[in-house]
C-alpha cells in the first residue's frame, strides 16, 4: 500500500512541479512591467552619475548641479522604486515570513498566497484609483509644483498611481492563478522559492 | 475593532507568508477605516507613499545596494575567503577563522544576511569539510558569519534605522565599526576555544609564504580601499552618508569595468537586483507608514511608552526585556522588516528612558543577527542547512556556542555604551 500511496505522492508533486505556461494577459502585464523595469535600472545608473557629478563639481570647481536634489527627490527617486515595485513582486523579491511554508504541501502553499493576493489586491488598487484621481485632478488644472523646480505637478505624482496600479492588476492576476492551482491540483503559477533558495549571488 | 485585534490580523497575514509590506498595507488601511472612515484612508494613501519616497536621503539605500551589485561584479568577492585563509589557514580552526573574516568583507559588500550565508556555504563549508573540520564546527560558523553582513559598514540596516528614527546615519555607520570588529573578533575566538579544547576537530592548513598572502591580498585590496574610502569620507565629513554612497556605487562601477566584466547584461542584471532589493525595502517603509498612521490615531505608541515607562523596574531590565523580544523576532523575521517594523514604536520608549540611539541602532542590529542562527527558527540556519545539505539539528549544534558569545558581547556592548558611541564621538562635525 504504502509504495501505492508514495507514487501517488510524487506524481501529485510532480504535477504542482511544473507550472503552465502563463496566459496571454499575464504575458502583456510580464511585458509592460518589464519595459518599467528597464527604466527604473536606467533611472538607478543616472541617479548615480548625477550623485558623483554633483559632489565633484560641488568639491573641486564650487560649482554644484543647482537642480540635481530637486530632480533626485522628486522624479529619480520615485521613479526608481514605483515603476519597479510589480517587477519586485514578480520576481518574488518582496520580503516575507515564509517559516510555514516549509512544512506546508504545495497546494496549501498556494493557499496562503491566494490569501495575501486577495486582501492586498484591493488596497493597493484603492490606492492606485485615488492616486489617479489626484494625478487627473492634477493634470486639469495645470498645477505647478510647490517645490524648488516649478513643474507641472502631475509629472511628479503620476508614479504612485502607476506603480500601484500595475502592482495592483499582478496581485489580481496571482489571487486568481493561486485559487485555479488550488482548485486543480496543478500549479498554474510557480511558487515562490523559501528564502535562501534563491539563486546564488554570482 | 481594536489595535490588538488588528495586530493579531497583521501577525496572521505575516505568518501564512504574505510580504511583509503587503501585510502592514492591508492591516493599516483596515485599522485607518475602522478608526478615521474611508476619507481617512483616501487621504493618507493619497499622500504619504510619494512623500515617504520624494526624499534625497532615502537614494542611500538603492546606492549602497547598488554598490555591492557591482563589487559582486567585478568578481573580487569571490577570492575573500582564499585571500583570508592564506592569511590565518595554519592557525587552529584557521579555515573557520577565514570563513569569518570572509563573512566580515562579505558584509561589507551584501546587505543581506541569508544571501550571505548562503553565499559562504557554497564556498568555505566544501574547502572545511574536504580540511577535515568537524560539520557541526564548520556549520556553525558559516551561519554566524553569515551574520555579520548587516553591522559591517556600508550597512544597509543602519542606514534604514538611520532614517526611520531620524538619527546620523554617518554617525550609526561609523557606530557600527567598533562592533562589527568586536564581533567578528568573537566569533574567531570561539572558534579558537572550540579548536583548543577539542571540543571540535579541525586540523590545521599549510602554512603559506608572505609573498604568498601579498599576492592574494592584492586581489581584494582595491576592494578593501574602496570600503575604507567610503567610511573614511563619512567619518572625517567630507561626504555625507548619501554622497559616499553614490561615490562607493560609481567606484565600485570602476572597479568592474576594470575587471572587465562589464557588459549591458551585466550590467543590467545588477541594476535589477539593486532596484528590487531597494524597492521592496522602500515598500515596506511606505506601508510600515500607512500602518504607523493607524498607531498615532489611536494612540497606541503613546499608550504604550507610557505603560512601559510607568512599570516600576530599573531601566535595564526594560532594555534587557526589548533586546529578548527582539532575539525572538530575529529568529523568524528578515532583520529589514523588524527594524522597520519596532524602531518607530520603540525608539520613543528609548529616548524617554534616557538611552542614546545611535548606540540602540548598533544593539538592535548586532540583537537580530543573533536572532538569525537561535535555535528553534533561525533562519540563517535553514539557508546554510539547505546550501550545505546537511542536517538542520548539526548546524544549530555547531552555531550555539556562538549565540553565547555572541549574547555575551551585547551584554559587554550595553554595559559599556562607550564602546559604540566612542568612534562617532570623534567624528568631524
Amino acid at each position: 500500500m504504502e509504495p501505492i500511496l508514495k507514487a501517488t505522492e510524487a506524481r501529485a508533486s510532480a504535477a504542482m512541479a511544473t507550472p503552465l505556461p502563463p496566459s496571454r494577459l499575464r504575458r502583456a502585464i510580464n511585458g509592460l512591467d518589464d519595459g518599467l523595469m528597464l527604466i527604473s535600472a536606467m533611472v538607478l545608473f543616472v541617479m548615480m552619475l548625477l550623485v558623483v557629478t554633483d559632489v565633484g563639481r560641488r568639491y573641486f570647481f564650487n560649482a554644484p548641479l543647482a537642480w540635481a536634489y530637486e530632480v533626485i527627490s522628486i522624479y529619480l527617486t520615485p521613479a526608481v522604486f514605483f515603476l519597479a515595485i510589480s517587477h519586485t513582486l514578480k520576481s518574488h523579491a518582496h520580503v516575507a515570513v515564509d517559516i510555514l511554508h516549509n512544512w506546508a504541501s504545495p497546494r496549501t502553499r498556494h493557499a496562503l498566497l491566494a490569501v495575501g493576493a486577495v486582501l492586498a489586491c484591493p488596497v493597493f488598487a484603492f490606492g492606485a484609483w485615488h492616486a489617479a484621481n489626484v494625478t487627473w485632478h492634477d493634470w486639469q488644472s495645470q498645477a505647478v509644483s510647490s517645490t524648488g523646480l516649478p513643474v507641472p505637478t502631475w509629472t511628479t505624482t503620476n508614479f504612485l498611481p502607476l506603480g500601484f496600479g500595475m502592482l495592483a492588476l499582478r496581485l489580481l492576476l496571482d489571487a486568481v492563478d493561486h485559487l485555479r492551482s488550488v482548485a486543480t491540483g496543478r500549479t498554474v503559477l510557480a511558487l515562490p522559492p523559501i528564502s535562501g533558495t534563491e539563486e546564488l549571488t554570482p | 475593532m481594536s489595535v490588538a485585534l488588528i495586530v493579531l490580523l497583521l501577525f496572521a497575514l505575516l505568518a501564512i507568508g504574505a510580504p511583509v509590506a503587503f501585510a502592514l498595507a492591508v492591516t493599516g488601511s483596515i485599522g485607518l477605516v475602522v478608526v478615521g472612515g474611508l476619507q481617512t484612508l483616501v487621504g493618507v494613501v493619497t499622500t504619504a507613499p510619494l512623500s515617504t519616497v520624494a526624499s534625497y536621503e532615502l537614494i542611500t539605500i538603492p546606492l549602497f545596494i547598488l554598490m555591492a551589485e557591482f563589487v559582486i561584479l567585478s568578481g573580487v568577492a569571490a577570492s575573500l575567503f582564499q585571500c583570508a585563509a592564506t592569511w590565518v589557514g595554519r592557525v587552529p580552526g584557521g579555515l573557520a577563522m577565514a570563513t569569518a573574516l570572509a563573512g566580515a568583507g562579505f558584509g561589507a559588500i551584501s546587505g543581506s544576511s541569508t544571501a550571505s550565508a548562503a553565499t559562504l556555504s557554497s564556498t568555505t563549508l566544501p574547502a572545511m569539510l574536504k580540511h577535515g573540520y568537524d560539520p557541526r564546527l564548520a556549520g556553525g560558523v558559516v551561519a554566524i558569519s553569515g551574520t555579520l553582513a548587516m553591522l559591517i559598514p556600508p550597512s544597509i540596516a543602519l542606514v534604514l534605522y538611520g532614517i526611520i528614527a531620524d538619527v546620523s546615519i554617518g554617525q550609526l555607520l561609523v557606530g557600527g565599526v567598533i562592533p562589527g570588529l568586536l564581533v567578528t573578533a568573537t566569533i574567531m575566538l570561539t572558534v579558537l576555544v572550540l579548536v583548543l579544547h577539542k571540543l571540535s576537530s579541525a586540523p590545521r592548513g599549510r602554512g603559506y609564504t608572505l609573498l604568498e598572502k601579498l599576492r592574494a591580498t592584492r586581489s581584494v585590496g582595491p576592494m578593501l580601499f574602496l570600503f575604507m574610502a567610503v567610511t573614511g569620507v563619512i567619518y572625517t565629513g567630507i561626504a555625507t552618508p548619501t554622497e559616499a554612497s553614490g561615490l562607493g556605487a560609481f567606484g565600485a562601477f570602476l572597479l568592474a569595468l576594470k575587471a572587465g566584466t562589464v557588459k549591458f547584461g551585466t550590467l543590467r542584471h545588477a541594476l535589477k537586483r539593486a532596484a528590487h532589493a531597494s524597492c521592496m525595502i522602500v515598500l515596506i517603509i511606505v506601508c510600515a507608514k500607512l500602518f504607523g498612521f493607524y498607531f498615532t490615531l489611536t494612540q497606541t505608541t503613546q499608550s504604550l511608552v507610557q505603560w512601559v515607562g510607568d512599570l516600576p523596574v530599573h531601566r535595564m531590565v526594560i532594555m534587557a526585556g526589548i533586546l529578548a523580544v527582539y532575539l525572538v523576532l530575529g529568529c523568524m523575521m528578515d532583520q529589514i522588516a523588524i527594524l522597520i517594523l519596532t524602531v518607530p514604536i520603540v525608539l520613543p520608549l528609548i529616548r524617554a528612558l534616557g538611552f542614546d540611539p545611535v548606540w540602540f541602532g548598533v544593539i538592535v542590529v548586532v540583537m537580530a543577527e543573533v536572532g538569525l542562527v537561535t535555535p528553534p527558527m533561525g533562519l540563517n540556519v535553514f539557508v546554510v542547512a539547505r546550501y550545505a545539505n546537511r542536517p538542520i539539528g548539526e548546524v544549530f549544534a555547531g552555531v550555539w556556542p556562538h549565540v553565547l558569545s555572541h549574547l555575551m558581547l551585547v551584554a559587554v556592548l550595553v554595559a559599556i555604551p562607550a564602546i559604540v558611541l566612542w568612534l562617532p564621538s570623534k567624528m568631524a562635525l
